[in-house]
């Protein structure tokens, strides 16, 4: 447009009023919130079914076939101790989401709850705001060493170093939200009507800010896919023999040009999870911005 | 009023006359909505407009007004679509044309100017830019020849020292000050037609009056034919020499202004006049709304738009639509010297019954006032209705005469400072040194423009903002600082209406739950049924259905939204109710309803009320007594009547003064035709 006494009306067009639940029903149904479901309910599936689906004791070993490709037999190979790649890749799935299953939840729970509490007074807030200043100026990986370095290895570190990497996160995000959420009318009326503070940050603003809550939980999850993935890789994570996607990637990659169907399903279960997460936050990120 | 006089013209609109400059006819509008459903904002609107000509279009809010506007020069958003009928300026088809040819027609032969002044220009662009931007765009000389276009553009919309602000920014600006910059960009390419969307509606009424001098005066000079849009009948009657009156997307009544406002010819035209509060109507007037809330325009139409809400309607106005044709040919046992005026004044109407209307508005008709410009003739005028008025008795100035006040606050203050050492510095004093009562069982009217401090002053009544200096007391009792459990007991006696009935309710809770949440919170139905009872009877109080309290805020209407607010306020039964702009965000007709509510609550309840409002005709007619508030002081208080009749306070002069009245000046003394 060139000429400047045009401005579009930026009146929302008819029909804007909307159900305040129904962004998530609507962001399931399109396209994009389509696959992602699948795919995340796929690979879901896949780990919730690993003792009916695997073939084999993903840490049983048999020295006749090592890093064999496929073979009806293994259907995905086998790996330099000559376990079942595929059982391995299920149970992976497995340990993967238990992790995940109660990390982010902690970490988003935690973060709620202390931005609940920030929000009571301006004191505990600066106090809050800094500690998540501190948490969030480690890397995660960094974060993940020295935790490690405390707790040793194993789940209970990894569940510690994803749940501590999401707190500042959600706290931040429920924040902003009712630092604007607290200065609508709505939220001054049901002050002046006489609703007390807890009752007013619970009941009224809490629901108002849980729209881009639900986005950041998803994406919360694909990171926390990485994260594990990552620590797992770097060998701080979960030991072998115990299988995960991550320290499998890790056993793949001295035989990468060997063996490439070793590090390919781990990898593409990764991808798969990821990708779906991914388009799943975006679809209810889109509908819910609208 | 103004240059163009159609009245004198008896070419029928039906073969557009050579001056026809814009003819627009069956024009429809569709917007997609998310659903895939759609809405139909435009149904088959059609109008003529002349060169030269002045033309209204009054509304409400989902009337099409703006929509039309848009579709003239094909700018609606992206979901809207025009689906039918055409839009010819001049030679040239603008539905059809290609966006080349739409691009030489906008800002060139059709200008725009839009509602909010505060964001339509660009922050970090001087003026100067602005406006040359719009020179080049249409290829307007060279850059000297555009910068004396520019300095002349400022000038003739009465910006001072045009030279030197040229190169000023917007925000070095105030709001009448960017409308008028906005109208010289629209002015720029001396365009056929200037159409105005709501240009006055986010400015004071003040403001208001020079801007909307200023475009009669354009009208006059440049020879532009202006489509002003407006709910506002009162800038209707002071600006424009033509009016269409539209209702749920389609024209229900055309012809000239004085003509259409003193006798309007269909029901809702006669009910929307009525329904506008007037300065001139003393306190205690009751207004008169009209029932119900707009149609849903997502549903086909059949019949007539308004048939829903209209008393006179009948079986065949719910089936068939009533065509725009002049009244003549419907009524012709009307007695023949108003039908000479209609027929020949060019007077349209969509009703089968437009004899009824005419006789609905006859009776509702106002007592008149207005071509009194000069403040201290028209305070004497008004004295002299006032008296006519006394001896046949008049409602609302019986004061209780109760001695304690309710409320008392004495030297008042509230300060707001920004952050860092800047803001510190310079803090901004919202409300300075008021001293205010109010009786029980009596109304307080708080009048001022936009930043005079009178939402911050009914915060601070409510305790959502704490004072700074000065004491309220209630009942006596000092409750400036209340400890916490004073602040319990007191949230039960103070409750407060909002302004934006959209904002004001908590999106995610029922009805039910925010009308019951002041019983719970104060302890008092904790029997469970005893609530819902109570929840109950205060929505019937209000108006509303009872069996709405399990829907959702967002299932009702601006007006039914503020009667949930309503019935919240009075939930806890409170001793006093304060009312911050309860109206300002509804149309018309459903702001007569809210206010008459009102009255009645406060009334029937024995409630103290402060109501606040910017608008000078609402709060007269329902106050007892009114506080003018300027700069965060009160700078004149007295009894309303009093107050609105001899102002002696110059702010309060200028005030009343600016506020537009519906009824035109040539209908006053000249006869229509």
């Amino acid at each position: 447009m060139t000429t400047l006494s045009f401005v579009r009306a930026r009146k929302p067009g008819p029909g804007a009023a909307r159900n305040p639940h129904q962004p998530y029903r609507k962001a399931l149904a399109t396209t994009r919130g389509r696959i992602g479901l699948a795919l995340a309910l796929l690979v879901t599936l896949a780990g919730l079914l690993a003792p009916l689906l695997s073939s084999h004791v993903p840490t049983a070993q048999s020295g006749e076939a090592l890093l064999a490709p496929g073979s009806p037999g293994h259907l995905l190979g086998t790996d330099d101790l000559g376990r079942d790649l595929l059982s391995r890749v299920l149970y992976g799935i497995r340990t993967d989401l238990e992790v995940i299953a109660l990390a982010v939840p902690l970490g988003a729970l935690l973060g709620c709850a202390f931005a609940l509490l920030a929000a009571v007074h301006p004191v505990l807030d600066t106090v809050v705001q800094r500690v998540f200043d501190l948490v969030l100026a480690f890397p995660g990986l960094i974060l993940a060493l020295a935790i490690t370095a405390v707790l040793g290895p194993g789940r209970l570190p990894v569940v510690v170093v994803i749940a501590l990497a999401e707190i500042p996160v959600f706290g931040r995000q429920l924040r902003a939200g009712i630092l604007v959420q607290r200065e609508r009318e709505y939220a001054v009326a049901a002050r002046v009507g006489g609703t007390g503070r807890a009752r007013l940050l619970l009941r009224h603003i809490l629901p108002n800010c849980a729209d881009p809550l639900v986005v950041q939980l998803a994406v919360s999850l694909t990171v926390a896919v990485f994260l594990e993935g990552a620590m797992s890789f770097l060998g701080v994570g979960i030991r072998p023999p115990e299988p995960t996607l991550g320290n499998m990637l890790s056993q793949a990659l001295p035989y990468l040009a060997q063996a490439p169907h070793f590090a390919a399903g781990p990898l593409l279960v990764v991808t798969l999870l990821v990708l779906g997460f991914s388009l799943l936050s975006e679809a209810l990120n889109r509908e819910i911005r609208r | 009023m103004t240059s163009s006089t159609p009245t004198t013209s008896p070419t029928p609109t039906a073969s557009p006359s050579q001056d026809a400059l814009l003819d627009v006819r069956g024009l429809s509008v569709d917007f997609g909505t998310p659903d895939g459903a759609a809405v139909h904002a435009v149904r088959d609107v059609g109008f003529t407009l002349r060169r030269g000509e002045t033309l209204a279009v009054v509304g409400e809010s989902g009337s099409g007004k703006s929509t039309t506007a848009l579709a003239l020069t094909r700018m609606l958003p992206d979901t809207g679509r025009i689906t039918a009928g055409s839009v010819r300026l001049g030679d040239t088809e603008l539905t059809g044309a290609s966006e080349e040819e739409l691009r030489a027609v906008r800002g060139a032969r059709i200008g725009m100017i839009f509602q909010d002044p505060m964001t339509s220009l660009n922050p970090v662009l001087s003026i100067r830019t602005h406006l040359d931007e719009v020179l080049r765009a249409h290829g307007h000389g060279d850059r000297a020849a555009r910068r004396a276009r520019a300095e002349e553009l400022l000038a003739l919309v009465g910006i001072p020292d045009p030279r030197r602000r040229l190169d000023d920014h917007p925000h070095q600006f105030s709001g009448g000050q960017r409308q008028r910059v906005l109208i010289a960009m629209a002015l720029a390419n001396e365009p056929e037609v200037l159409v105005a969307d709501e240009p006055t509606t986010a400015l004071d009424a003040t403001v208001q009056e020079q801007i909307l001098g200023l475009l009669t005066r354009l009208n006059e000079e440049t020879g532009t034919a202006l489509v002003l849009i407006t709910h506002n009948m009162g800038v209707v009657a002071r600006t424009c020499a033509r009016l269409l009156v539209m209702y749920g997307g389609t024209v229900v009544e055309d012809g000239p202004t004085a003509e259409v406002l003193t006798r309007p010819r269909h029901p809702y035209t006669a009910g929307l006049l009525a329904a506008v509060p007037r300065l001139s109507s003393p306190s205690g007037t009751r207004l008169a709304g009209i029932p119900g809330s707009p149609p849903d325009l997502s549903l086909p139409l059949t019949g007539c738009a308004f048939a829903a809400r209209c008393a006179s309607a009948d079986e065949r106005c719910g089936s068939e639509a009533p065509v725009l044709e002049s009244p003549l040919l419907e009524s012709p046992e009307l007695e023949s010297p108003l039908l000479e005026a209609t027929s020949q004044a060019g007077h349209h109407v969509a009703c089968w019954h437009p004899d009824t209307a005419a006789s609905t508005v006859t009776s509702a008709a106002p007592p008149v006032r207005s071509r009194y410009r000069n403040p201290a003739e028209l305070a004497r005028r008004e004295a002299e209705l006032e008296v006519r008025l006394e001896v046949e008795g008049e409602p609302g100035d019986q004061l209780p005469a109760d001695d304690a006040p309710l409320l008392e606050t004495s030297a008042l203050r509230k300060e707001f400072r920004g952050r860092g050492r800047v803001g510190r510095r310079n803090r901004l004093v919202a409300v300075d040194d008021v001293s205010l009562r109010l009786h029980q069982g009596e109304t307080l009217g708080l009048v001022g423009e936009s930043g005079s401090g009178k939402s911050t002053l009914a915060r601070l009544l409510a305790h959502a903002h704490q004072a700074d200096g000065g004491t309220i007391r209630l009942r006596g009792q000092d409750v400036t600082r209340p400890s916490r459990t004073a602040l319990r007991t007191l949230r039960r006696q103070v409750q407060m209406v909002f302004q934006d009935p959209y904002a004001s309710l908590n999106p995610r809770m029922t009805v039910g739950d925010i009308v019951g949440e002041p019983l719970l919170v104060h302890g008092l139905h904790p029997d469970r049924a005893a609530r819902e009872a109570r929840v109950a009877e205060l929505l019937e109080l209000v108006g509303l259905d009872p069996a709405a309290v399990d829907r959702l805020p967002r299932a009702f209407s601006g007006g039914q939204r503020q009667r949930i607010g309503i019935a919240r306020a009075l939930a806890p039964e409170p001793s006093l109710l304060i009312c911050d702009e309860p109206v300002s965000a509804l149309d018309v007709s459903v702001q007569a309803q809210i206010v008459n509510l009102l009255s009645d609550l406060q009334r029937d309840l024995g409630l103290a009320l402060l109501f606040i409002a910017h608008d000078l005709a609402v709060v007269r007619q329902v106050s007892h007594r009114i506080a003018v508030m300027h700069r965060g002081r009160i700078v004149e208080s007295g009894p309303v009547d009093e107050v609105c009749e001899s102002p002696r306070h110059p702010y309060t002069q200028k005030l009343l003064s600016a506020v537009p009245d519906p009824v035109p000046a040539s209908a006053l003394g000249v006869p229509a035709a």
